[in-house]
């Protein structure tokens, strides 16, 4: 079924949508969870919970994207049961990696505000925008989907130390887009 | 600021950014693309030359007549909200409704930067509402009438408007001198809600809701004496959700949140504008016939069809819009329940499309959905918290009619959830959080139904009959 009818389904409150997305998007919003989760329950328990939000958040709002509105519901429910699970320990997973990874943009202070988290948002949208299409999709795979780099190389054709060092010279692109827009790090 | 506040921002990356994130970079596939291309373009300059062939819209220049009203005993569908649009200087500005999640989203409070006004209760309907397609005993909806006080980021909002609240929250709202809400248009015009209580269908011209099954988590801010009235967060189902009074008095948590009680009426105002501003929620009210009636987008064609699809004049329609390709649709209603009948207008491409279209013939021989649907709506869906309930629980049911080629089907859907068993969460409606299905019965004109397990089941027995 088409995006825009799915979501004609949720607007008309008609719980069929719910069954055309999982039929749809199921397979691979649970890919997303299992990259950050590693694990088979949770991984359904995010998945279920993204349907719900789906419904909750439509109407009012209209996805451009059908499939990214739902990747980033799961990836994002899929971080907080990660935390929740985590949080004294390191786990296996991408998860770990790439958040030692991003540790070189912004340090390891402490949390952000909330004013603070919302101009980063904002920052990384205009960042990523500077970024040839090929650098960003490394750089979105990787700390978006939490891809492995062994998998982000081939998706892309390229090698995995390519790979590794696109991600390495992005970061630091980010620290100094950061400095440059006065961002306290 | 640390590496999970970097992690978290990045996972509100803008959907179409993250959508070209997915594509593989194969430049071999721009060759291919190209000549596929190519091949579109010479076809088309084939199928232009040839005389025989005419490209362009395909409507009927009529459609067949007046609908039937049959359906369930006492089911009609009422006219008595629809105000038709008479003047001539009310146009409405194209809308852009879709985004990203909002970026000011409250985790814990159902506001958003969207559509706001500042209103106030003139009545409430008497009875209770729910969607066409949900016959549960759950998910119930009152109906205010409401008169427009200020249009705070609302353009071209019509001095009354109709507002959806679920039924399990007090309406008592008229003590208020004013009601400050976030809301969301539902569809587009000509909105279809069904009378529990009359057992009818009404059409509500323009229908508005907050977008949420929890407007009490905020989307609503009571006013008296130009300030936040803290009388709301007494009323029945409004105080259900502990907490967000005191939230409103703490000055340090959600200090954007316009509705603060320390505000006055217009700060709360001048927060919602600058709300909406900062994360570029646009705000208009969508009117598909005005736009169509732009000047720009004055083609015979589409006056047409919009003469066609006038309701109840040529069968009853509902209208939707689309942002994503711009389309106005009109869907056909037949005997009160949605048909797969539309005609959908390309705003941008002023393509015409009419499809599955009903014939006078189909209409008066549309299989009887009643009986089927009386027998499911019979069963009540039991409590979850029952220990030896079944696996599946009934959730709803609803009907349908398709055409496919020149074959005209009823398709009755019930819906089966396995409930939430989590003490914390109220039984609210069947949206369930672990598995569900549907099972369907396709009905066919001579009232004989044969039942499937599944939608690709019911997809394979409608092919069986289409050949």
């Amino acid at each position: 079924m088409e995006d825009t009818k799915i979501i004609d389904l949720y607007f008309a409150r008609n719980e069929t949508a719910i069954t055309e997305t999982d039929q749809k998007y199921g397979t691979y919003c649970r890919s997303i969870a299992w990259n950050i989760l590693q694990n088979h329950e949770d991984s359904e328990e995010c998945v279920s919970d993204t349907w719900l939000r789906a419904w909750n958040a439509m109407p009012p709002q209209r996805p451009r994207v059908l499939r990214q509105f739902l990747a980033k519901i799961t990836r994002n429910l899929s971080l907080d049961r990660f935390r929740a699970g985590h949080a004294q320990k390191r786990g296996s997973g991408e998860v770990p990696l790439a958040l030692e990874e991003l540790k070189e943009c912004v340090g390891s202070g402490d949390p952000a505000t909330e004013a603070e988290r919302t101009l980063l948002a904002q920052l990384i949208e205009s960042f990523l925008q500077t970024l040839t299409q090929r650098d960003r999709g490394v750089f979105l795979r990787r700390y978006f989907y939490m891809e492995s780099r062994k998998d982000i190389a081939a998706r892309y054709g390229m090698k995995e130390t390519t790979v590794r060092l696109c991600l390495s010279r992005t970061r630091q692109r980010l620290r100094e887009y950061l400095r440059k827009e006065d961002f306290p790090l | 600021m640390n590496e999970h506040d970097l992690l978290d921002a990045i996972g509100k990356t803008e959907e179409t950014m993250l959508e070209a994130s997915e594509k593989r970079h194969i430049p071999w596939k721009a060759l291919l693309t190209a000549a596929a291309c190519l091949l579109v373009i010479l076809s088309s300059a084939l199928i232009a030359l040839h005389p025989r062939i005419a490209p362009g819209p395909n409507v009927p220049t009529t459609l067949p007549g007046q609908n039937i009203m049959m359906g369930l005993p006492g089911q009609i569908i009422s006219t008595e909200h629809i105000s038709w649009l008479q003047n001539s200087d009310f146009y409405a500005v194209e809308s852009d409704l879709s985004g990203s999640i909002p970026g000011h989203y409250f985790y814990d409070s159902q506001f958003f930067f969207q559509m706001s006004v500042e209103a106030r209760v003139l009545n409430v309907l008497p009875d209770t509402y729910q969607y066409p397609g949900d016959h549960s005993n759950a998910t119930k909806y009152r109906i205010l009438r409401m008169e427009l006080l200020d249009a705070i980021c609302a353009e071209n909002m019509p001095s009354e408007f109709f507002y959806l609240l679920p039924a399990d929250i007090s309406t008592d709202l008229s003590q208020f001198d004013s009601l400050i809400l976030t809301i969301a248009q539902i569809g587009c015009e000509n909105v279809m809600m069904r009378n529990t209580d009359q057992r009818r269908f009404e059409a509500f011209r323009f229908l508005f809701s907050s977008g949420s099954f929890e407007p009490h988590r905020g989307a609503v801010i009571a006013c008296t004496d130009e300030k936040p009235d803290p009388r709301l967060w007494q009323l029945e189902g409004w105080r259900d959700w502990e907490g967000w009074p005191d939230t409103l008095s703490d000055p340090d948590r959600y200090s954007s949140y316009p509705g603060k009680r320390d505000r006055r009426v217009p700060e709360i105002k001048a927060a919602i504008e600058q709300g909406v501003r900062d994360y570029q929620q646009k705000n208009y009210f969508l009117q598909p016939n005005a736009v169509i009636r732009n000047s720009q987008l004055n083609w015979a064609e589409a006056q047409a069809v919009l003469e066609l699809v006038t309701p109840f004049e040529n069968g009853f329609y509902s209208v939707s819009y689309w942002t994503n390709p711009r389309n106005v649709i009109y869907q056909r209603f037949a005997n009160g329940f949605e048909t797969n009948a539309y005609i959908s207008i390309n705003l941008d491409t002023k393509e015409i499309t009419a499809a599955n279209t009903f014939s006078d013939t189909d209409l008066s021989t549309l299989p009887d959905l009643k009986p089927y649907i009386a027998s499911a709506g019979s069963i009540a869906p039991p409590d979850p918290r029952n220990s030896d309930r079944d696996p599946y629980a009934f959730c709803g049911v609803k009907g349908s009619y398709e055409k496919h080629g020149e074959h005209v089907f009823g398709i009755v859907t019930i819906y089966w959830g396995y409930p939430s068993v989590d003490e914390s969460e109220p039984y609210v409606d069947c949206i369930v959080r672990k598995i569900r299905t549907s099972s369907y019965l396709l009905v066919y004109p001579n009232g004989k139904a044969t039942e499937v397990e599944d939608y690709d089941a019911l997809k394979a027995l409608i092919e069986a009959h289409t050949g």
